[in-house]
């Protein structure tokens, strides 16, 4: 991974948040506030323009951009989240211009602590963690280089497998039951990521059809 | 000038408005009461936003912070992380109503109370019967 391919990263996730903003509201609007598209759209959105801004001189500085511009601009839980998920990650990477798969796994890990300390959310809470979890695990599990096209498919179907569980965090909790039956907006968010992240690195992902859970 | 200031997290920059200027009244202008609610005219909470009105704080107060629901916590705490040490360690989060937590803040605040005696008055409001039994 280096600068060129995080940019691209960073677009793309631009571009798909843009093009299931809608989903993603529906999904939120289901079990939560109705709002987690429009959030991610808008904090992506203002994000790119951030990069297109600044020069940079190491991942960890671009990263640092992202995470600050996710933060200040979402206005939800994600804001935070994701945003803190970047800054860890910027930490991770620090003042590299490139890094190799073992940095790229280990960096995901502390985005995971990241997330996991600012929701203080468990696998099974019907969260984005029940995505980052298993997908972390898996690419840090590898004995030899890392299986990213097995990483995009434990996260989508992570993602799908939110469906049915009861939401323990957020507003989705208030429904407790009755949030059972929809995927978390958040994780379906967090799998598009994963995605994104696949294509920067090797290209040829093989994207989930995610429209085909709008009603 | 009293010894804690009052800052108010809420997703409605309205609600938060709403709720300085019922405490403003109350207090007649003794406490620093703030509002960090909203984010672009939108419903949401910015913790950037957050952190700049606990460092606009006066230096020699403590802060007690009261929040809505959900994120507007975690964007709190995410501004604490963004806030130098000194800033963090003046703020607290309460645990109490929004709006009974605060005015009952505001109240003991206005009395030059200290930040646990605020605290602490603040969550008797879990406890407070509107009407007569």
């Amino acid at each position: 991974m280096d600068e060129t391919a995080f940019i691209s990263w960073i677009r793309q996730i631009s571009a798909r948040m843009t093009e299931h903003r809608t989903l993603l509201d529906e999904l939120d609007n289901r079990i939560g506030d109705g709002d987690h598209g429009s959030n991610m759209d808008r904090g992506f959105q203002r994000a790119t323009e951030k990069l297109d801004g600044e020069p940079h001189e190491t991942l960890g500085a671009l990263c640092r951009t992202v995470g600050m511009a996710l933060i200040s601009s979402v206005g939800g839980a994600s804001g935070p989240l994701y945003g803190s998920a970047f800054l860890k990650l910027g930490t991770s990477w620090g003042a590299s211009a490139e890094v190799d798969d073992a940095a790229v796994c280990e960096g995901l890990q502390a985005a995971l602590d990241g997330i996991r300390s600012r929701g203080k959310a468990e696998v099974g809470d019907k969260t984005m963690v029940d995505v980052w979890q298993p997908t972390v695990a898996l690419l840090l599990g590898s004995v030899t280089s890392p299986d990213y096209s097995a990483a995009v498919e434990v996260a989508q179907q992570a993602a799908l497998a939110t469906a049915p569980m009861e939401a323990r965090k957020g507003r989705a909790a208030y429904l407790g039951l009755r949030s059972k039956g929809t995927c978390d907006p958040g994780s379906v968010s967090s799998a598009i990521v994963f995605e994104e992240l696949v294509e920067a690195i090797q290209g040829k992902v093989r994207r989930w059809p995610w429209q085909t859970l709008q009603s | 000038m009293a010894n804690v200031a009052i800052l108010i997290v809420s997703h409605s920059e309205r609600l938060g408005e709403g709720l300085v200027e019922l405490l403003e009244q109350l207090t007649l202008g003794k406490v620093h009461v703030k509002s960090a609610s909203g984010i672009g005219g939108q419903l949401g909470t910015n913790p950037l936003q957050v952190a700049q009105a606990i460092e606009a704080c006066p230096p020699a107060n403590q802060i007690a912070v009261f929040c809505d629901v959900g994120s507007s916590i975690m964007s709190f705490e995410t501004a604490c992380d963004l806030l130098p040490d000194l800033d963090q360690s003046r703020a607290r989060l309460v645990d109490a109503p929004l709006v009974e937590g605060a005015i009952a803040a505001a109240v003991e605040a206005s009395l030059d109370a200290d930040l646990e005696s605020v605290v602490q008055a603040a969550m008797r409001a879990h406890g407070l019967r509107k009407l007569s039994q």
